[in-house]
């Protein structure tokens, strides 16, 4: 038995550990500073709501907030933003937004319901076309209205699991009634980008600099922390990687992520002020066969190449090994939608320890065909790590037989010829869904008249299975159904056999606090909670 | 004189508007216009309704107008200074001129008289001095220069900032007048870079042209006149080999500006290289053509201007 | 038969003194320009290379067969590329494609703006300001935003680079002949000879042309170089030649992705297109030198 004196020894070195190992008290958030940031592009328009790359969805993240948000502590949590609450009613197919009070646009004037509503008569105006929101609303949204200053109420034509991600998405934010009138034809321009979000828009110096800062009117009176973000307009991976060198940027979150070797390089540089990190990015990587033209209107061509490619050798060389070979959907970002690596690898193409036996079956398949092989033209763009890709996969079809000869595009004018139908073969491209849910990859690259099938291919089969998934309720039922879909394109000879999900290199500065890698490039860039330790 | 420079005036309006020509077909020809880049600008977009708003695009543009026409158009507007309305950036072109030039005719002049202010002493002394282990050692540094390709010379040139002194110019661009020292900062990194390069040519010349003077019959004479060794070299030998050291340098100057683009990409500078780069790659009509043809007026006002020097200069050369 | 031997003797007989004259005179250029020596040894190496890459290789110049980012080794001389291809044999191939490109574009890029350039100087008046125009419309463009727009037109090949190349030198080739025969024309021996009455062509073949020899080859020489560089510089805004293809100046701008992990990758094709363009230039300037030298001796004969 112990006796009382011991009992407040031992509570007192209790009370000692815990001060010393229990949760340290959360550092407190410093206000302040300047976030050095870059842009791997001039932006030129400034449109919130185009279709747009990432260097012109970055260059006003900041300045506009949308009904719901992806938190920025947590990637793949959507948290109220404009609105402070929603409900969903009708089985899915009502929903009912409860905005803010007392929010104001940069320019003072007050927010409400209104300023919704025209956003949406906006985006969904048949003579806007070009609106990546439109493109996610139309098939879903019926109708929508608002019963008061600050109530929203939207009617969807069926209970879609993509509309509050859509909702939350870097696309679907809110605009002035007063602005959306006032520059209906040019909201490109710099003096138009009047918002709600953290940051106002205070200079965009082209091909130099966007500069944001601090809305001190913001909804929330503790955000942002810090004072003001620079976007320093940087192209070309040398520039970017020598200014992170000398420290003149903080994070680097951008397309197209680093190399292993990039990353490493800036970090013995930064002598360890910099964090480094592999994630990956919201893309596959793939190549597209145009089935109309020869050698690939022949089936058992297209089959060849899906067996012939050897995906792991081409992320090892063309990626550093940055990546999920054979993943339509990255088992990392979107758990169990994807199909399992271990069952991945057992899929002929993919697997490993059959790798001469697939070669082997292609090199027939096209000797069946063509017994001297075939010659064709092989292009991609010419932006990140496409050259290179494009010559490993050229290296790797010659040796089946098939003799690529290659062509790049500069970066417009590839899209250009791509969305003519003008090409045999697209050696490398890859395709980053603008949302995080699965459907996404599907619509953007299987279905009939999606954006990147290129080569116009139209199996019944998947638009079926990914319509119903699109409807699909109970998550068991749409994981079955997406996992049907990736098998039946991993087995079957379609047009666009996809070497696997990209990952890649990023790095933020220690000296950045509280940012979290979003699931999209496109999400989490408003830097509304990151701070700066001085 | 007075007739030959009016002459030389004159003959500059055929020529810009052969340029004109030129800038305004090939814009065109190259596959992609602006129609499909703007709504193809980030691939994503249903395929159907991408291809009806191309048509619709276009003819908003005027595009779909007979080429002779939007060329007449362009060309009208462009006299009087009026340079339309960019595609892309949404604003007047001008506006992006006036912001862009002075950047890039600064770097060009830092560059040139770098280049000048090391080139030409250096050919004086290697012909003066020809087959001596100087001649030698100033060719070897010289060609050095130019056997580094230009892209290269710039991306080492960031890689040693960087690894040697873990510094490199501020990225947000500063003006002359803003701050002339940071400005400078920013500036000289890729003139240095790039007047070695083009430093070599002129130092070859200017070298291969004195030796050819030297050797002249007037040099002899004013040799054998007992006039000093330095004398006769400097100021005979060395003005008349000049002469087409001029020349070269004055259309030089355009290759200057096409090295510039290289050297405005690898070290951020906003000027008309990156303007056109960008712009180009957008396809954006009327800014390529208003940056080319700004660039080719300056290049042709250079010629010009060489030209009257050599009528000046040399007093060989008649003209009827 | 018999005709034959005979022929094939008398060729003999007939280039023995030939081959000996060739010698002395090698000897003579060893001795009067060391830098030209080196740089024609250089010049040769690479013509010898070119030649013989298929022997010369250890690899094909495409094959991603090996492991990435190897140091130079027993195997793999120069180390292997970030895509495992033999840096040493893409060297080779690529002297081969250097020469092609360098050679083709300036051989015939510089041989129509050198006759271009004379003939328009020499008849001057109409002729000569229209073709000046036309220079003037060319070279009003900056040369690397020309070629890029011609690339852009094209497309992307070795042949194309070749082409976009003409286009670029012939107009300044033109130029420089142009203001070289300007100041040639108005010299006293021209203006004799034409007073004597001979014709126009003679005039240029005789007088011209000789004198001119001088600044053609130094034309051709910086040209060489510069093509090599300008198609370096085509790779590096990505509309060169093919990637695959083993080009010094698309290996040198692949290398600058890595130049920290492996300075090897641009290590070598940046030597070799240092060696080459040095090598060229100090070719270039000696054979001018000589040829200055026995331009003099002409002079003082006619």
């Amino acid at each position: 038995m112990l006796r009382r004196g011991r009992w407040v020894v031992v509570a007192a070195a209790l009370a000692g550990l815990l001060f010393v190992w229990g949760p340290s008290p959360a550092p407190a958030q410093q206000r302040g500073g300047i976030v050095n940031w870059f842009n791997y592009g001039d932006p030129g328009r400034l449109n919130v709501f185009n279709v747009a790359a990432l260097g012109q969805q970055q260059a006003v993240a900041g300045v506009f907030s949308g009904l719901m948000q992806f938190s920025p502590d947590e990637p793949s949590k959507i948290i109220p933003d404009l609105a402070e609450s929603y409900a969903e009613t009708d089985n899915g197919r009502t929903y009912t937004f409860h905005l803010r009070h007392g929010v104001t646009w940069h320019d003072g004037k007050p927010f409400t319901s209104a300023d919704v509503t025209a956003t949406y008569d906006y985006m969904l105006d048949p003579a806007n076309k070009g609106k990546r929101c439109t493109a996610l609303m139309k098939p879903v949204v019926k109708s929508y209205e608002a019963p008061d200053d600050y109530t929203v109420v939207f009617h969807l034509k069926f209970a879609a699991p993509t509309y509050l991600p859509s909702v939350a998405s870097a696309w679907c934010r809110i605009a002035a009634k007063h602005i959306l009138a006032e520059y209906k034809g040019n909201l490109d321009d710099p003096k138009a980008q009047i918002g709600t979000g953290p940051f106002m828009l205070k200079r965009y110096d082209r091909g130099s600099l966007i500069e944001w800062v601090r809305n001190p009117h913001y909804y929330n009176p503790k955000l942002p922390y810090v004072d003001g973000v620079k976007q320093f307009i940087l192209k070309g991976t040398d520039r970017q990687v020598a200014a992170a060198k000398a420290g003149q940027i903080d994070l680097w979150d951008t397309w197209p992520p680093m190399s292993h070797t990039r990353a490493m390089e800036i970090k013995a540089a930064a002598h360890d002020k910099a964090y480094v990190y592999e994630a990956p990015i919201n893309s596959t990587w793939e190549v597209h066969l145009n089935w109309k033209k020869s050698p690939f209107n022949i089936k058992d061509i297209r089959r060849a190449v899906q067996l012939g490619l050897d995906r792991k050798q081409l992320f090892d060389k063309g990626e550093e090994g940055s990546g999920t070979p054979c993943a339509i959907l990255d088992p990392g970002l979107y758990g169990d939608y994807a199909i399992p690596m271990k069952d991945l690898m057992k899929i002929p193409g993919c697997r490993e320890d059959k790798k001469a036996e697939d070669i082997a079956t292609a090199k027939k398949l096209v000797a069946k065909h063509f017994p001297n092989g075939v010659d064709f033209e092989i292009v991609t763009r010419s932006v990140g790590t496409y050259v290179d890709r494009v010559q490993l996969v050229a290296d790797q079809l010659r040796k089946i037989g098939l003799r690529g000869h290659i062509k790049t595009y500069e970066s417009a004018a590839g899209y250009a010829a791509y969305a003519k139908g003008d090409f045999t073969m697209i050696g490398t491209q890859d395709s980053g869904v603008y949302l995080s849910d699965p459907e996404g990859i599907f619509t953007l690259l299987f279905t009939k008249g999606a954006a990147h099938n290129w080569e116009n291919w139209d199996d019944p089969t998947v638009a079926k299975w990914v319509d119903e998934a699109l409807r699909e309720r109970n998550h068991e039922k749409r994981v079955k159904l997406y996992r049907r879909i990736q098998y039946y394109l991993l087995e079957k000879d379609n047009t666009s056999p996809v070497i696997g999900w990209v990952a890649g290199w990023f790095y933020t500065a220690h000296r950045l606090k509280n940012y979290h890698h979003a699931n999209t490039i496109y999400d989490n860039n408003t830097f509304q909670s990151v701070w700066l330790e001085q | 004189m007075f007739k030959y420079v009016v002459r030389r005036l004159m003959l500059f309006v055929p020529t810009l508007l052969g340029v004109t020509l030129i800038i305004f077909l090939m814009v065109r020809l190259v596959p992609g216009d602006i129609a499909t880049i703007l709504v193809y600008d980030a691939g994503s977009l249903p395929a159907d309704e991408a291809k009806a708003q191309v048509a619709e695009v276009r003819q908003q543009l005027g595009l779909d107008r007979p080429i002779v026409v939007q060329y007449l158009a362009w060309l009208g507007h462009a006299t009087v200074g009026n340079f339309g309305y960019s595609y892309w950036e949404k604003r007047p072109v001008a506006d992006i001129i006036g912001e862009r030039f002075p950047r890039s005719m600064e770097l060009a002049i830092l560059t040139l008289v770098l280049a000048i202010l090391w080139a030409i002493p250096l050919g004086v002394i290697s012909a003066v001095k020809q087959n001596t282990w100087a001649d030698y050692l100033v060719r070897v540094v010289s060609i050095s220069g130019l056997s580094l390709p230009l892209f290269l010379s710039g991306i080492l040139m960031l890689y040693f900032l960087v690894a040697w002194f873990d510094w490199l110019p501020p990225l947000e661009y500063v003006g002359l007048f803003n701050d002339p020292w940071v400005n400078l900062s920013q500036l000289i990194w890729p003139a240095i870079a790039q007047a070695l390069y083009i430093s070599a040519p002129i130092m070859r010349l200017t070298r291969s042209q004195m030796l050819d003077v030297i050797r002249e019959d007037y040099v002899r004479t004013a040799r054998s006149k007992g006039l000093g060794e330095p004398k006769v070299m400097y100021s005979h030998a060395l003005r008349n080999a000049l002469l087409p050291v001029v020349t070269f340098i004055g259309w030089w100057g355009g290759r200057l500006l096409g090295g510039i683009v290289i050297m405005e990409i690898i070290f951020a500078v906003p000027g008309m290289g990156t303007g056109l780069i960008d712009a180009v790659n957008h396809r954006d009509y009327p800014t390529v053509q208003a940056i080319v043809l700004l660039l080719a007026l300056i290049f042709l006002a250079l010629n010009l201007i060489v030209d009257l020097l050599y009528a000046v200069m040399d007093p060989r050369i008649r003209y009827a | 038969m018999e005709s034959e031997a005979i022929q094939r003797a008398a060729v003999a007989v007939a280039s023995r003194p030939q081959r000996k004259r060739w010698r002395q005179l090698a000897g003579q250029f060893v001795h009067d320009q060391p830098l030209g020596a080196i740089g024609a040894v250089i010049v040769v190496i690479l013509i010898v290379v070119a030649i013989l890459a298929p022997w010369i290789a250890t690899y094909g110049p495409k094959a991603t067969d090996f492991d990435a980012y190897l140091w130079p080794n027993h195997t793999h001389w120069f180390g292997t590329d970030n895509l495992g291809r033999d840096i040493f044999s893409r060297v080779v191939w690529g002297a081969r494609l250097s020469l092609y490109v360098g050679l083709t574009s300036v051989g015939v890029g510089v041989t129509i703006g050198a006759i271009w350039g004379v003939y328009s100087a020499y008849i001057g008046g109409m002729v000569d300001a229209i073709t000046q125009r036309v220079v003037d419309v060319v070279m009003g463009f900056p040369p690397i935003v020309l070629a890029l727009g011609l690339m852009a037109v094209l497309g992307q090949s070795v042949n194309n680079v070749v082409l976009a190349l003409v286009v670029l030198l012939s107009p300044s080739a033109a130029r420089t002949m142009r203001s070289s025969v300007l100041s040639l024309k108005e010299m006293t021996y021209v203006e004799s000879a034409r007073a004597v009455g001979s014709s126009n062509l003679r005039i240029v073949f005789r007088h011209l042309v000789p004198n001119c020899l001088g600044t053609y080859i130094v034309l051709f020489t910086v040209n060489v170089a510069y093509a090599i560089v300008v198609e370096a510089a085509l790779s590096f805004l990505g509309l060169g030649s093919p990637p695959d293809e083993p080009s010094w100046g698309g290996m040198l701008t692949g290398a600058t992705q890595s130049l920290e992990r492996a300075p090897y990758m641009a290590l070598f094709p940046g030597l070799a297109i240092c060696l080459v363009v040095f090598g060229l230039n100090l070719l270039g300037d000696a054979i001018r030198d000589v040829t200055d030298a026995k331009m003099r001796g002409q002079g003082g004969n006619d």
